[in-house]
């Protein structure tokens, strides 16, 4: 029963394709459950844009299928909003972040054969399908899906705001789906610690792998808090307890409603840095990658996202500057929000010092990485506007707020899976996705989704509350139509582009170019072995003799610009008198 | 790698072609937005069918609605209150710091892009950035930036927030000067309370309004937010003003308006699915026009007061 | 791939796990503990918080669950930390027998499960149910329900490790999964003893 070696290869059916724990397997189940749920969470991000642009006009095509007369209801719209953000976040990015690529990379990159625990990995994965189908299903209950919001802050969301069972079920969903991801990060954390293979020491992980361990990590600690905060919202909801209840309601009751926002987003803030840490990994190293030059400052990048992982879970305050807070708790978020500013403007740096005088050479998962700068400097730069009280309160639930954490987490997650997606397609089907419909769908994204952001920044500056189900109802926000418009216009765009993908993916995985073992030219562990993968990683468990960046560095013999990590640098020791764990042997007899 | 549509691929690599892209591309987004309120124009319809239509319905919905031309707006009105000028001042202060870093960060980013490009037999700078001049280099860069970025915007939000919107009249002589009013938020309208002429609270003179506030100019007004059920945010953008209207708790906030006139009262915080439907009015009148009007409010309160109506009775002590 | 089977270290059935394995197991069982702890660290400080905004506390007309009834079932289930504490003690120094202490373990939880049910029948049948509305029921019902369904995870775990021990699946060959059952049931103890210390001592 030994963990480190490898199980045999299962024949049947179901235990090869569907309840695999082969940790490729299970990546992929997770990608092709995270584009699922992407393409869902897109459709009603249009169906909501749709409704904004021309309030009570049927959405066109589908509209029938969902909504009586084509029409979005005030309910629906409401449901549509708390879906969009509750599935894009839980359903859609984090499987495709970290289910996907932190379950295949993982062990590829580190020398392992398998996670540690590949029964408690196959079991994440069909947990969060649990969460996805109770949160699919909740749409169809009777009384409609949830409505208050991806936040689901009370009274709104106990039975005084929303009644019916689709409240109830959404906030099982979040705890359910909270399950999976703890048991992702448990596995994660004890794979990256003890797995890692001879030579593998800290200093020479890819940075991808740092990424995943950082938010493996915030998903271990903080989604047992939001795991709480449901179960004391489903016990206000179904055993009428009064957690979240306050004294003065018409009920009586003896609770506080802002107990939930805090526990909310005490997890919540975090939450953001799950979902870009993996990004900001995977860039860093395909920057390196494709500017054939060594990660500017290795160390002090892995020290900024570890800062950034500290820093998260004591910022969260930013989120209720109107709430309430006190005049002193909101200075010390304000300064505590200021100064976790500093982490990622050093990874900035390294960014761009990376790719200065390198030898670039614009494949697409280059080109979203750079789109990763772009629109993450573009969010995180107008983060300065939300994390300062005095133009915050102006700005608070207005669309600037939506363009912001739109640019941050969701564009620049987006980004980086879809690097991911392009960088390591090769490795996961032994297929290469189309270079050309990857460019086009790469400005196809970046320019409709930079508008419809930058946009959004215009009419929330001009005083456009966020979810409205019509802002021509109010007077004085009719003369701001014409940004929704233009927002509309830009994102119906950005979601055609994404059928170029799609596309391209389906095209290139059954029919596309076959890949070479290592197209990219990297010298990270995964490429050294076959594509698309063979069942038991690598022949032998590797032996890595130098860092994952070591490009154009002159003492490489043979005029190559790279060298394998497996591969002995001229001029170093074979292996450093520090080395991983693993040099003791996998089986004791 | 580079095999399929090579051709293609060139031209695209071409930077300016690149740009003619882009180029179309904001033109295909922008162009109809030109044209929402007005008449479509035909190479619209041509190009997005589905677009037209729905255009066309807006069209006529908007004849049928108002005469009155809409003039678009791109930004927020001019302040109405005395601590309104602190926020644009300070939005523009930001805008300026960040869009000169962004700037940075787009030249930093493109010239590597055009003259760093891969060629045969040209090999990257090998550079780890690992020595102690890169970690000096970098800890006197992020500090600078923490500087010029960070610290001084959080040194006017400070000198703003202490002076501004924190600033909450509080002694009994500031609050005596003050107009005081209490907020009760609720699914899906807002109640005001006013003292009216005895300066006091439950009281039967109180003036209590529905969606509508009146205040007087040049004087702060001073509000106690709370909530009937679900959570409220009173938003008055021409104030720069938001609060939360929290059920079970008194948020409490001020604002003085400098100018008289009708303004937008919204809610910011979604409370169900009539959030969008929360719009009042707030009145600002000026000194000599507003005591008329609270006389006569009040003298109507006390006329239109019944004891027996609970309901109505939602008065709460003022903290200050 | 030819070499797939060529694979030289395929996990061997092998009924002895080595100290590599071990680790693996245990380190796991520590991230899990910490994560978790989180989770009903939030429960208990939402309830501290609560209970400081009450006027009054306990709240008045509320009538406390027996106080000795809830220190025998602290007794028991610290008692059952203990047997289980000694069970995997003597697994790890090499003696095959301790399904016996296991046992013992087994029916302390179960009757403090009893217990528990007492207490909760005791403020139900004196008119307090969970939606009385007030903070007292609220924290109560709802913290302990928490407890309670890891007591029954833990139950379950001690039956799955009672048949395992039984079957010579686990033994001296193979203690980390008995010894990360051993750490669960020590971690729903110690929770009990918090949620004791918040609802009866303070």
């Amino acid at each position: 029963m030994s963990h480190d070696g490898i199980h045999p290869e299962p024949t049947s059916f179901w235990r090869k394709h569907v309840f695999s724990v082969d940790h490729k397997v299970i990546g992929k189940q997770f990608m092709w459950f995270g584009f699922a749920w992407l393409a869902i969470g897109g459709m009603m991000a249009m169906m909501i844009r749709w409704q904004l642009a021309y309030p009570g006009t049927p959405f066109p095509v589908l509209g029938d299928f969902f909504f009586p007369g084509g029409v979005v209801s005030p309910e629906q719209y409401n449901t549509l909003f708390t879906m969009h953000g509750t599935i894009m976040i839980f359903l859609g990015l984090t499987p495709l972040l970290i289910g996907a690529f932190g379950n295949f990379c993982i062990p590829l990159m580190i020398g392992a054969r398998d996670m540690i625990f590949p029964l408690l990995n196959c079991l994440s994965f069909w947990t969060l399908m649990i969460g996805g189908a109770v949160a699919f299903y909740s749409l169809t209950v009777p009384l409609g899906g949830s409505e208050a919001g991806w936040t689901g802050y009370p009274t709104l969301s106990t039975t005084v705001g929303t009644q019916g069972s689709g409240e109830t079920l959404w906030a099982i969903a979040v705890f359910i789906i909270g399950v999976s991801s703890i048991m992702g990060g448990i596995n994660y954390i004890t794979t990256i610690v003890r797995l890692r293979a001879p030579g593998m020491t800290w200093t020479r992980l890819p940075l991808t792998v740092w990424g995943l361990f950082f938010t493996s990590i915030l998903n271990v600690l903080f989604l047992p808090v939001i795991g709480s905060a449901m179960i004391l919202l489903v016990l206000d909801r179904v055993f009428g307890t009064t957690f979240y209840v306050p004294a003065t309601m018409a009920e009586g009751g003896a609770g506080d409603p802002i107990l939930y926002q805090h526990l909310f987003w005490i997890f919540g803030h975090p939450e953001v840095y799950i979902l870009i840490l993996p990004a900001w990994g995977y860039i860093s190293d395909f920057l390196s990658f494709f500017s054939r030059k060594p990660a500017f400052g290795y160390r002090i990048t892995v020290g900024a996202m570890a800062a950034v992982t500290i820093l998260s879970a004591v910022v969260y305050g930013h989120h209720m500057f109107t709430t309430g807070l006190s005049p002193m708790l909101g200075e010390s978020f304000m300064l505590l929000t200021m100064i976790i500013s500093v982490p990622g403007e050093i990874l900035f740096f390294n960014w761009l010092h990376t790719i200065w005088r390198g030898s670039l050479r614009m494949t697409t998962p280059m080109l979203f990485s750079m789109g990763v700068i772009f629109v993450f400097g573009l969010g995180g730069l107008t983060g300065i506007y939300l994390a300062t009280i005095s133009t915050d309160i102006y700005l608070h639930d207005t669309y600037f707020v939506v363009g912001h954490f739109h640019l941050t987490m969701a564009a620049s997650a987006l980004f980086g899976a879809f690097a991911g997606v392009y960088f390591w397609m090769p490795k996961m089907f032994g297929t290469v996705l189309n270079e050309f419909w990857g460019k086009v769908h790469f400005w196809f994204t970046a320019v409709p989704l930079t508008i419809v952001f930058c946009t959004m920044f215009w009419s929330g500056y001009a005083g456009m509350p966020r979810r409205y189900y019509d802002h021509t109802y109010v007077e004085y926000l009719r003369d701001l139509q014409h940004l929704n418009v233009i927002t509309t216009h830009a994102a119906l765009l950005l979601g055609a582009a994404q059928v170029v993908f799609a596309f391209n993916f389906i095209k290139s995985r059954w029919f596309g170019q076959k890949a070479t073992d290592n197209p990219w030219e990297v010298g990270t562990l995964e490429w050294t072995t076959a594509s698309p993968t063979p069942y038991f990683n690598f022949q032998e468990i590797p032996v890595v003799h130098c860092g994952p960046h070591e490009f154009s560095n002159p003492n490489i013999p043979g005029g190559a610009d790279w060298i394998f990590q497996t591969d002995v640098l001229p001029g170093e020791p074979a292996l450093p008198a520090t080395h991983a764990p693993a040099a003791e042997p996998a089986h004791s007899a | 790698m580079h095999t399929t549509g090579s051709l293609v691929l060139n031209v695209l690599r071409s930077s300016r072609l690149r740009w003619i892209v882009v180029g179309l591309l904001a033109a295909v987004v922008l162009a109809p937005a030109s044209s929402a309120h007005a008449s479509a124009s035909s190479t619209h319809l041509a190009a997005a069918p589905v677009l037209a239509v729905a255009l066309q319905d807006a069209d006529v919905d908007a004849d049928q609605a108002d005469a009155a031309p809409i003039v678009k707006r791109y930004g927020p009105f001019e302040p109405a209150s005395s601590y309104g000028h602190r926020f644009d001042w300070l939005f523009n202060f930001i805008t300026i710091l960040i869009s000169v870093s962004f700037l940075l960060v787009l030249i930093l980013l493109f010239i590597p892009v055009v003259r760093d490009r891969a060629k045969p037999n040209k090999k990257a700078h090998f550079d780890h950035g690992s020595s102690l001049a890169d970690k000096r280099f970098t800890t006197i860069v992020s500090v600078t930036v923490f500087i010029v970025l960070d610290a001084l915007v959080l040194y006017f939000a400070m000198i703003d927030l202490r002076e501004g919107y924190w600033n909450i009249p509080r002694g009994e002589d500031e609050l005596a000067e003050a107009y005081q009013v209490e907020v009760l938020g609720q699914q899906w309208a807002w109640n005001f309370r006013a003292t009216g002429a005895d300066g006091e609270f439950g009281t039967a003179d109180d003036i209590v309004t529905i969606n509508h506030l009146t205040v007087p100019q040049n004087r702060p007004v001073v509000l106690n937010l709370a909530s009937k059920d679900v959570i409220h945010s009173l938003y008055i953008p021409d104030m720069r003003f938001k609060r939360d209207a929290n059920p079970g708790a008194v948020n409490e906030a001020w604002f003085e308006p400098i100018k008289s006139g009708d303004f937008a009262i919204l809610c910011a915080e979604l409370c169900g699915y009539a959030h969008y439907q929360m719009e009042s009015t707030l009145t600002v009148l000026p000194a000599d026009l507003f005591d008329e009007w609270e006389a006569d409010a009040s003298i109507m309160a006390t006329a239109g007061y019944d004891e027996d109506d609970t309901e109505a009775q939602w008065a709460w002590d003022f903290r200050n | 791939m030819t070499a797939a089977q060529t694979i030289p270290d395929i996990a061997s059935t092998a009924p002895r796990e080595s100290a590599r394995d071990r680790t693996n197991a245990r380190l796991g069982m520590v991230v899990f503990i910490m994560s978790w702890a989180m989770g009903v660290a939030v429960l208990v400080v939402s309830f501290l918080v609560l209970r400081d905004r009450q006027p009054a506390w306990p709240p008045e007309g509320v009538k406390l669950p027996s106080l000795p009834v809830a220190l025998v079932a602290t007794g028991l289930l610290v008692a059952s930390s203990f047997t289980l504490h000694r069970a995997v003690d003597r697994l790890r120094r090499g003696f095959r027998q301790v399904n016996g202490l296991w046992a013992a373990t087994l029916i302390l939880g179960l009757v403090f499960s009893g217990l528990q049910y007492w207490l909760w029948m005791d403020l139900w049948t004196a008119g307090h149910q969970p939606w009385a509305a007030g903070m007292f029921e609220s924290a109560f019902y709802g913290l302990t329900w928490f407890h309670a369904a890891h007591v029954i995870s833990g139950l379950l775990a001690l039956v799955v490790g009672q048949i395992g021990l039984a079957t010579g699946r686990y033994g001296t060959h193979k203690t980390s999964t008995v010894a990360n059952i051993a750490t669960f049931w020590h971690f729903v103890d110690v929770v009990w003893i918090i949620l004791f210390v918040c609802f009866f001592v303070l």
